[in-house]
């Protein structure tokens, strides 16, 4: 067999050469179609989703509300009134069904107030129960029109009213636009500094990955309170110091999971083929693995958001929310906690507000990561 | 492996020992100390500073403090429960804690699991759908307004479970029995975590070629998923059940609060909230420690969990 | 394959159901015979009193104890439960038909004897046959044995500065307990004035003249409580510096109405009646089981299902039982007030007096506490403190008291806009925007944000602002106590005090010019001499000169307005009817004498 140099092939003579294809028709030199580019690409894909797009118009009827429903009312947020103190939902609308009528139940009264105008004003008595009792005098428990019984039957508090007198509805979504601002910064800033941080420790690896790991390492062992009281203690507990506080820690998640995805990956063939073609380590990292990484950073974020409005509500817990009056979800939340048994509708409606962002956030998040899943693309 | 390893145990000091620096100047520039806070008189609180050395410069008083650690002597309490060792004060509670989280972890790491490729098995069935919806409900319902209705209606209304812990109950079911309610109130939120992971990443192995080659072999879509797709998917569970494991050591605040368990759920802010630096102090180091283990734990199986990973290697 | 895992998941959840439902019978025959032991006894015991008591009564509490040993002292709970295993010199205890309390002898046979015209040797006898819960004689030793650790130089408790000078000062005492310290001075021991003359003699030397009564007032306080020598000595470390008394169960030995049987830090404290006790008849419980109980909804649970016998209301609980025959309330206690830096260098306007009229006036103390449900309070000394111990009058019923307290409870908007207008003219100033911190307490949180809404409508909402700034409670604390070293600490917070329940002039001291750990700058001359006349002079024994004193001192304080009263705390309870209390009412010293309780099925 002859071996052929280079030499051999100089000399060839170029005439000997034909254009094999010349007289066809090459078919496939050209889309057809416009090229589908990578967001457009995942556009198409997200709206076949429907739960996802369904998830994303609740998003923006919670944001409408977010913007607009404080001025639904007369009410401000902040205005008190000792009249007007823990009064139940009233929705003209829903009274009917019996729920949201204003009514509420006051129990272990004196029967003999009874008939008393001043107790309870013409008309505020609905029903009255469990007569029984106690050391020798009458006891009963009274279904009160609450609005009638505290002087306030003209006056209608769509999800009641809180421990000042202030109207929750107006509180409730003033304080959803707060936790929202909270949740999108705080969580934009820890995916920011999280995927970088991640990228680098989990490509590079070595000796750099074992000082950055540490370094989180280090931060994920202070207690969030301790970081937060610091913050608090320079900042005061402003909108500044809650964000700081959620961001220190959080990004550290982001780093470890974007990390660990860079370990799955970055030995796989074609990461490999594309080092031999000698791409640059950011195109590597960031064109070539972090796309891998994607779908459980916007899962992951996506859930973060609600989880910052959760955490924020710790904070209110502990006494370390938001600057009074201003409100928050988690400020509201922590508030109708502490009297969850006896007013109940102040601690279920910013829970099924946060329930519903959850559920939104997370079916959005769904839909959001097949449709950028590279191995899932024209598919 | 055993290169790396000691690797990891010497970093693990080191990093230890610069947490322990970085908690004592935190602790220690935080204002306000138990005994300023006490109606006493001037003479007497310098008299006191003096005895604990508060009155030298922090640097002496940092170097104090590591001698003292290094004999393995972590201070007293002086406001939570005054003169006792820290390491006594926590050494009663962290059990009582442990033992309640550990236990809840444990259940709900395999109903999780369970849950999670039954609704990655049956995808886009009415069985996902429904897990699905639960994972949400649990996941978005705080845990105190479970952990209320919980005692609400089962032991209150119900009768059926103990309203609060019984702490002086010896092991048995009348303990068991107390712990009940708690338990079940911490598994929420793990179960729906786990349960929402994995369905994902399976749902995402789904995908990828072996998975593909699994079932050209005949496997069905279940032991395809089982023997092939799993395996797979531990690597990232293990990263969100780390932070769990830590997260649940100090999480409980309001579920303790709820149920009266002496734990170490406020602790920690109680300690801060008392000044009483050396408690504040020893539970961060003690959680510092947990939460460096498991990470060091997770990082070594992830060369077991997935062959692949070569841990530590280079780019 | 489908139906078959379905079926597995439904046998699996079957299994598991059933497996609950066992757990439930089980449970549910072990509690029985816990609840039904308290039956079995004949319920005709209870009119007689027996060594080992009737009945156990079920408390649940929010405060928590840390330590038992005494000389820690540190909270009001800690108190209570001292009070009940622990034995005293002298206590507040019930007097004979259970009307008042008496001031009287526990450990100590009767009042202290003078020893000579100065007044400044006392001599306190013992009573004889005292034991420890273990059998062992409590005497003079233990007793001095005491007082000289609570005092020891290496230790330097806390308590000790209490002990050497409180109502009395003995002689010697500080000084021996402060030698070790800065500018110390060698004293030895034998030169304090606390001997033991014999096994059930004890003679104490002051440096001032004092009476009876305000010998025994002194070792009446908890930290003053006996401790067990041997004990204590076996719990001290090798340095002589820390003990462990009263840091376990184990490490603690009882004296008192009650002995301890069992105690888990934050969770539990159970009291069996102490057979030895002096007075044993007076304790007619068998014991007292206490679990502590953070949520206010649990502990409503618990009373509610019988397993506690009585509880303090939430605010929410109170609005349910305010028609309730049941509930129980106690006069207020302590007097939150708005505390204002005077000396604040940023904010002049503080150190105005027409500014701090101003406010005093705009607080509208019927506004807030109809929220709060407290009593609107523009006074200082709260309504349980007593002025004569002797006859148990009540400062806030007598009429120089009640010529403190202005109309409408010192609310008048016009006036205080009156006063605003001129403060800020004489300060120069536009506009003026303060900042209010407070701790993260409900109350504190609901006071705040009212008076941010309401001052601005007063003073004029484009001229006045208020801004709010929520601390931990501890760190507001000291945040307050640092305003000498730096006077922009602070501008306006919340404070409370509650003086001294039997001697509202003693605690008084608070605001001398003299008293280094106040949280506001305040010094009057005429209020130091006053205070001084009232606790040292000898015009101090004439009768009715203490409440006139009292009532000028607190008249200076509401003219001079270095704060603002706002509001007496108060608080309700909830008993159930097994419980029969031995006092008709509220008792200052005693409160509702749970201890003295009896139960009847």
């Amino acid at each position: 067999m002859r071996i052929y140099s280079k030499e051999d092939y100089r000399e060839l003579d170029e005439k000997k050469f034909k254009l094999v294809q010349m007289d066809h028709d090459i078919k496939d030199e050209k889309f057809e179609q416009e090229p589908v580019g990578f967001f457009k690409d995942a556009l198409i894909r997200f709206r076949q989703n429907k739960a996802s797009v369904l998830a994303f118009f609740i998003i923006c009827i919670v944001l409408f509300f977010t913007i607009f429903g404080p001025y639904m009312n007369s009410y401000g947020f902040n205005d008190q009134n000792s009249d007007t103190i823990n009064m139940p939902c009233k929705i003209p609308l829903l009274a009917p069904l019996g729920i949201c009528d204003g009514g509420k139940v006051i129990v272990n009264r004196r029967a003999d107030l009874l008939g008393d105008p001043s107790y309870y004003p013409e008309g505020s008595i609905l029903e009255v129960f469990n007569e029984r009792e106690i050391q020798g005098v009458k006891m009963v428990d009274v279904k009160v029109d609450y609005y009638k019984y505290t002087g306030n039957g003209d006056k209608c508090f769509w999800f009641g009213t809180d421990y000042l007198g202030r109207d929750l509805w107006t509180r409730l979504w003033r304080g959803s636009r707060v936790s929202l601002l909270i949740a999108f910064v705080s969580v934009i800033t820890n995916v920011f500094i999280g995927v970088i941080y991640g990228s680098i420790a989990g490509y590079y690896g070595g000796k750099v990955d074992m000082i950055l790991m540490r370094i989180t390492e280090i931060i994920s062992a202070l207690p969030r309170i301790v970081i937060i009281t610091m913050f608090i203690m320079y900042f005061g507990t402003g909108l500044f110091a809650i964000i700081m506080a959620l961001v220190v820690k959080g990004w550290v998640h982001t780093a470890r999971m974007v990390r660990a995805q860079f370990y799955r990956f970055k030995q796989r063939e074609y990461v490999l083929a594309a080092r031999t073609l000698g791409i640059r380590d950011g195109i590597l990292i960031f064109r070539h693995i972090l796309p891998n990484a994607i779908g459980p950073i916007i899962t992951s974020s996506m859930i973060a958001i609600p989880s910052a409005i959760f955490a924020e509500s710790f904070l209110a817990y502990i006494g370390l929310g938001l600057q009074a009056p201003e409100p928050s979800i988690g400020v509201l939340l922590s508030q109708g906690q502490k009297v969850l048994l006896h007013y109940p509708n102040q601690s279920i409606i910013p829970g099924i507000l946060i329930s519903v962002l959850m559920i939104s956030f997370n079916l959005f998040a769904n839909g959001l990561r097949d449709s950028f899943d590279p191995t899932l693309r024209g598919a | 492996m055993t290169k790396y390893i000691i690797q990891r145990l010497i970093a693990l000091i080191i990093t230890l020992f610069l947490i322990m620096t970085i908690a004592f100047l935190v602790v220690r520039l935080m204002p306000g100390s138990f005994y300023d806070n006490q109606d006493l008189p001037e003479t007497v609180i310098q008299a006191i500073n003096a005895k604990y050395h508060f009155d030298k410069p922090l640097i002496v008083q940092y170097f104090y403090f590591i001698g003292n650690i290094l004999h393995w002597d972590w201070g007293t309490s002086i406001a939570i429960q005054p003169n006792v060792p820290v390491f006594d004060l926590l050494k009663t509670r962290v059990p009582i804690s442990l033992q309640i989280n550990l236990i809840s972890l444990f259940i709900s790491i395999p109903i999780g699991i369970a849950a999670g490729s039954l609704a990655a098995i049956k995808k886009n069935t009415l069985v996902d759908h429904f897990i699905s919806f639960m994972v949400v409900i649990f996941i978005s319902v705080p845990s105190f307004i479970f952990a209320t209705a919980l005692q609400y209606f089962l032991a209150y209304k119900g009768g059926l479970f103990p309203i609060i812990y019984d702490a002086a109950a010896a092991m048995g079911t009348q303990k068991a029995m107390s712990m009940f309610l708690p338990v079940m109130a911490l598994t929420f939120s793990p179960i729906a975590r786990v349960t929402r992971y994995l369905r994902a990443e399976l749902a995402e192995t789904m995908n990828s070629e072996f998975l593909l080659l699994a079932r050209t072999k005949g496997l069905t879509y279940r032991q395809a998923i089982m023997r092939h797709g799993m395996r797979n998917s531990f690597l990232p569970l293990a990263n969100i059940i780390i932070p769990m494991f830590t997260n649940i050591l100090g999480g409980s605040l309001v579920i303790e609060r709820i149920f009266s368990i002496p734990g170490m759920g406020g602790m920690m802010i109680d300690s801060i909230s008392v000044s009483d630096h050396s408690v504040t102090i020893a539970i961060l180091m003690f959680y510092s420690f947990i939460s460096l283990v498991t990470m060091l734990i997770v990082d070594i199986s992830y060369g077991i969990i997935d062959p692949r990973i070569r841990v530590g290697g280079r780019k | 394959m489908n139906k078959k895992t379905m079926f597995r998941g439904i046998l699996v959840l079957m299994l598991l159901l059933m497996l609950l439902s066992g757990c439930n019978n089980n449970a549910k025959v072990e509690q029985q015979p816990e609840e039904t032991t308290p039956e079995e006894a004949p319920s005709a015991a209870s009119n007689v009193v027996t060594d080992e008591g009737y009945g156990i009564l079920k408390e649940a509490t929010t405060a928590t104890v840390g330590s038992l040993n005494p000389q820690t002292y540190s909270s009001s709970y800690q108190s209570t439960v001292l009070n009940r295993i622990a034995i005293r010199l002298y206590a507040y205890l019930p007097n004979s038909d259970y009307t008042s309390y008496e001031l009287r002898g526990e450990l100590a046979e009767g009042a202290p004897e003078m020893m000579d015209e100065s007044g400044k040797v006392w001599k306190i006898k013992l009573r004889e046959g005292v034991k420890w819960a273990n059998g062992d004689v409590l005497d003079a030793e233990d007793v001095l044995y005491t007082f000289k650790r609570l005092l020891d130089p290496k230790m330097v408790q806390p308590r000790g500065g209490g002990f050497s000078k409180d109502y009395i000062e003995i002689s010697n005492a500080e000084q021996y307990y402060l030698q070790n310290g800065e500018g110390g001075i060698q004293t030895d021991w034998e030169e304090v004035g606390i001997k033991m003359l014999d096994p059930l003699t004890i003679e104490v030397t002051t440096v001032d003249k004092q009476s009876a009564t305000e010998v025994m007032s002194h070792f009446t306080h908890t930290a003053h409580a006996i401790v067990y020598d041997k004990l204590y000595e076996e719990c001290m470390n090798a340095e002589g510096t820390e003990t462990l008394y009263g840091t376990d169960k184990d490490k603690f030995m009882s004296s008192g109405k009650f002995v301890l049987e069992n105690w888990i830090p934050d969770a539990l404290v159970v009291y069996k009646k102490n057979p030895n006790y002096f007075e044993k008849d007076s304790i007619k419980l068998a014991g007292i089981e206490t679990k502590v109980v953070e949520n206010a909804g649990t502990k409503m649970q618990l009373f509610e299902n019988g397993e506690i016998d009585y509880l303090g209301l939430s605010t929410e609980d109170y609005l349910k039982h305010d028609q309730d025959p049941r509930v129980l309330s106690e006069p207020g206690n302590a007097i939150t007030y708005i505390s204002i830096n005077t000396v604040n260098p940023d904010k002049p306007i503080l150190a105005n007096k027409n500014f701090r009229m101003a406010m005093t006036y705009a607080v509208d103390r019927k506004g807030i506490t109809d929220i709060t449900k407290d009593v609107p309070a523009n006074y200082m000394i709260s309504t349980r403190q007593v002025i004569d111990p002797a006859t148990g009058a009540r400062y806030r019923d007598t009429d120089l008291a009640k010529a403190n307290i202005s109309e409408n409870y010192g609310y008048d908007p016009k006036l205080a806009k009156e006063y605003f207008d001129k403060a800020m003219q004489e300060e120069g100033l536009k506009t003026l925007e303060l900042t209010m911190l407070y701790s993260d307490s409900e109350r504190y949180k609901t006071m705040t944000e009212y008076l941010q809404k309401q001052l601005p409508v007063i003073f004029g909402e484009d001229q006045f602002t208020l801004k709010v700034q929520a601390m931990p409670s501890s760190q507001l604390l000291s945040l307050k106590k640092t305003w000498k070293k730096d006077p922009t600490a602070y501008e306006l917070t919340w404070s409370a005090w509650s003086g001294n329940e039997l001697a509202p002039w003693n605690a008084m001291k608070y605001w001398t010019g003299s008293y280094s750990r106040k949280n506001e700058p305040f010094s009057n001359e005429e209020f130091n001499n006053i205070w001084d006349e009232v606790n040292f002079g000898e015009s101090r024994f004439e009768a009715g000169k203490k409440l006139e004193y009292t009532a000028r001192m607190e008249q200076i304080i509401l003219e001079e307005v270095p704060f603002i009263p706002v509001a007496e705390g108060r608080s309700y309870y909830l008993k159930s009817d097994r419980v029969h209390l031995a006092f008709p009412h509220w008792i200052n010293k005693i409160d509702f004498g749970w201890a003295y309780a009896s139960i009847v099925e």
